[in-house]
């Protein structure tokens, strides 16, 4: 019995798919920056792991609207400026008002979170994600 | 009891939470994400990004190696051929491979398998084999086996890469790529030079060499729904035996260029794509050799080949309730011209060839039918009209293929039927001497099954295939007298049974251990015994802290008797920073591996299909 619930356990572990993980890992993210339960996440563009059923964050239509602002492309309303922005490539690190960004690159995946942005938002990051402050 | 179980269950499920462990979990994912692979189209074999790296797979022939009841095998030139049963001819044209949407085809020779079989790997994330007659809706003609490459790109490798290698006996590999990602679109270009220097034979006082030295570019341009691709190689290599049976070999060069390119466009969701691609190949084939037996001294001969194809693809998937109906038109030009060759410096005025271009219009239907969530059928139906512009055999061939898929979470069960016919390909058709105009399409009728069990950390995959083949082409070739022998199909009717047992154990996220056991039975056209193979692979991938460890052993009984080999390879790569690490990888260490006989005349020549090699390299990500 014991044998056969962990054996479960590890089944559902390990056969979730990639995009259910970066919804996972993006939740962390979440929970880690809003002091909301359920913070109001924006995207600018078509993000399949961002578009499962969750109930740890809801989308919203508008950056104006949300709390976190992800971003695909390289301009955002001026008026969304001051959200959280979090970024999906490593170019989007290069404009000052993105806080984080979560990005493939060289072939693996990279999380980086910039202390400046951390410090005026008063954001205190968790010990588990502070390994990716720079 | 339970508390203990609950402690457990939540240790766990916290472990899986850490935000490392699940980057860990991601990168995994990622690789095995369904993205390209389709578990109907055949028995499928993935080598993820994860796996080429570890394997430290520096070119095809690495990979397909070991493949299930296959084995790499070369020509009497040295070229790529996997189903090798005469080293005179390329018996590949079954072999279909794919760079992305677009196959690597020779116009003249069908499969471009014997200009690709062992190219570079470097700017590859992950290869997906397909065996037992796969679906049709890869290519414009039916398939043996479908190899796909699929290349990096700025998705997931924003930056570049740096590879240096070398050997022992000076072969090298040198290699860059860059990617990277603007608004709209991305981009990718590749550039590599591989060198290497193979064990060579003293042969009638001459020396039978294998050397290859490639220059190789790749470059894409890519939005969210197009995108255009342009691959050109430069190829020059030892033609090894050559042609002419008995010779002393003074010199043997085989040269080719190759450029192509593709685009692949995706509209109304992705339900209709798009696909053209051109290709041009130049090749030169220089030989200088003696005939001892005969007497004669200082033979040249030079052939030119000119090689031309254009393939359009047009298809559109429709989701209907329970039916996933695919309908693609597919169009193929080829010209080929072999007229150009003299022997001796003198032009061979008297030959010309039978015909030079061909058009095949191709058709293909298959309906994908889900009987409910565990039960899927699928019935493909594919038609080639070949026109040809000349007296030879056109034929009109018909395919079907019948499949039948049962998926529970930890079972599954494919069952396969299929009747292909395979045209007979231009250079068996026009060759000098050794063609025949009249030569038939051969006619494969098959089953196959295979059944798959899974638990959380093993998988058990059980694979039987039987195909009768009928008008089997015995390939052309020059007699000791010089007397050329036409090829002709054969009325024996060939049975060829394939099955395989193989077994993967990950016994951590970073470890796994993989073991096959292949056994194959060929009917021969040239005696009454079948050729009986048994081939086995031992696998073990481990990761300790920053070093990867590669152990495999490859154990082949050949057919026809003749002492086993195996095939010890030793693969070390330690990562000093996440963007520098350095590798040694020690292939066929006991000099004891597969090998490859030719027969010539009467005598047989056993030589080494992967020589014993020491690779040192580094590799930095910039």
């Amino acid at each position: 019995m014991i044998k056969l619930l962990l054996i479960l356990l590890l089944s559902i572990v390990s056969s979730a798919s990639d995009i259910q993980i970066e919804k996972k890992i993006y939740e962390t993210f979440f929970a880690a920056l809003s002091k909301k339960v359920k913070p109001s996440v924006y995207i600018d563009v078509h993000i399949p792991s961002l578009e499962l059923d969750t109930d740890k964050f809801s989308l919203v239509s508008s950056c104006q609207k949300a709390d976190i602002v992800i971003v695909t492309k390289k301009t955002i309303d001026a008026g969304c400026e001051k959200k959280i922005i979090f970024g999906t490539r490593y170019r989007h690190l290069k404009k000052v008002y993105v806080l984080g960004a979560f990005f493939w690159q060289k072939g693996r995946p990279n999380i980086v979170f910039k202390r400046q942005q951390l410090d005026s938002k008063k954001i205190k990051l968790p010990h588990a994600l502070q390994e990716f402050i720079e | 009891m339970f508390k203990i179980v609950l402690i457990l269950l939540t240790l766990l499920s916290l472990q899986a939470d850490d935000i490392n462990s699940l980057i860990q979990d991601y990168v995994k994912a990622s690789e095995l994400s369904n993205k390209t692979k389709n578990e109907n189209a055949g028995n499928l074999i993935v080598y993820t990004r994860d796996d080429l790296e570890r394997m430290q797979a520096l070119t095809l022939k690495d990979l397909l190696k070991s493949l299930r009841y296959f084995s790499y095998s070369e020509s009497r030139r040295a070229q790529s051929d996997l189903l090798n049963f005469d080293s005179y001819s390329n018996n590949s044209k079954g072999i279909r491979l794919y760079l992305n949407n677009h196959e690597l085809s020779s116009p003249l020779h069908g499969s471009g398998f014997i200009y690709f079989g062992d190219m570079e790997l470097e700017f590859i994330d992950h290869v997906e084999i397909y065996t037992g007659f796969p679906s049709f809706e890869f290519g414009v003609e039916p398939a043996t086996v479908v190899i796909r490459l699929y290349t990096k790109d700025a998705t997931h490798d924003e930056g570049g890469k740096v590879k240096l290698m070398g050997s022992d006996n000076s072969s090298s590999v040198l290699s860059t790529y860059y990617t990277d990602s603007f608004e709209d679109f991305n981009y990718f270009a590749y550039l590599g030079d591989y060198s290497n220097n193979r064990d060579a034979y003293d042969y009638k006082g001459g020396t039978l060499g294998r050397d290859q030295h490639r220059t190789r570019f790749y470059g894409s341009l890519a939005n969210e729904n197009h995108s255009v691709e342009l691959h050109a190689v430069q190829s020059k290599n030892d033609a090894f035996m050559g042609t002419f049976e008995n010779a002393q070999v003074k010199e043997n060069d085989l040269e080719y260029s190759c450029i192509s390119v593709s685009t692949h466009s995706k509209f109304l969701d992705d339900s209709l794509t798009f696909d053209f691609s051109y290709v041009n190949i130049d090749s030169v084939y220089d030989q200088n050799f003696n005939l001892p037996d005969l007497n004669i001294t200082d033979l040249t001969a030079n052939n030119k080949v000119k090689e031309e194809g254009l393939t359009l693809r047009l298809q559109k998937k429709w989701n209907l309730s329970d039916n996933e109906v695919t309908v693609g038109l597919q169009y193929r030009y080829k010209y080929f011209d072999i007229t150009e060759r003299t022997f001796n410096d003198k032009p061979l005025d008297g030959f010309t060839q039978a015909y030079d271009s061909e058009n095949i219009f191709s058709l293909y239907l298959q309906d994908l039918y889900s009987i409910n969530e565990n039960n899927i059928l699928s019935l493909s139906l594919m038609n080639q009209f070949y026109q040809r512009n000349g007296d030879v055999n056109a034929p009109n061939n018909l395919q079907l293929r019948l499949g039948y898929n049962y998926t529970v979470e930890k079972f599954s069960a494919k069952t396969t039927l299929s009747a292909q016919s395979f045209a007979a390909e231009p250079y068996t058709l026009i060759s000098a001497g050794q063609s025949n105009v009249n030569l038939k399409s051969e006619s494969y009728y098959s089953f196959a099954q295979e059944l798959t069990f899974k638990s959380y950390n093993t998988i058990n995959n059980f694979i039987f295939t039987y195909a009768n083949l009928q008008d089997y082409p015995i390939p052309g070739r020059q007699d000791p007298n010089g007397t050329n022998i036409k090829p002709r199909n054969s009325e024996k009717s060939l049975d060829i049974i394939t099955s395989s047992y193989e077994f993967t154990y990950y016994y951590s996220q970073k470890d796994k251990f993989e073991f096959n056991l292949n056994y194959s039975s060929s009917d021969s056209v040239y005696n009454n015994d079948p050729a009986q193979l048994v081939s086995s692979l031992l696998r073990s991938l481990n990761t300790f802290g920053k070093l990867d460890v590669l152990n495999e052993l490859w154990v082949v009984v050949p057919a026809y008797g003749g002492d086993s080999s195996f095939d010890y390879t030793l693969g070390l790569k330690y990562r000093t920073t996440k963007d520098f690490s350095a590798q040694i990888k020690a292939v066929n260490v006991f000099d004891n591996g597969e090998k490859r006989t030719y027969i010539d005349g009467s005598t047989r020549i056993d030589t080494s299909i992967y020589d014993r090699k020491l690779w040192i390299g580094m590799e930095y990500l910039f």
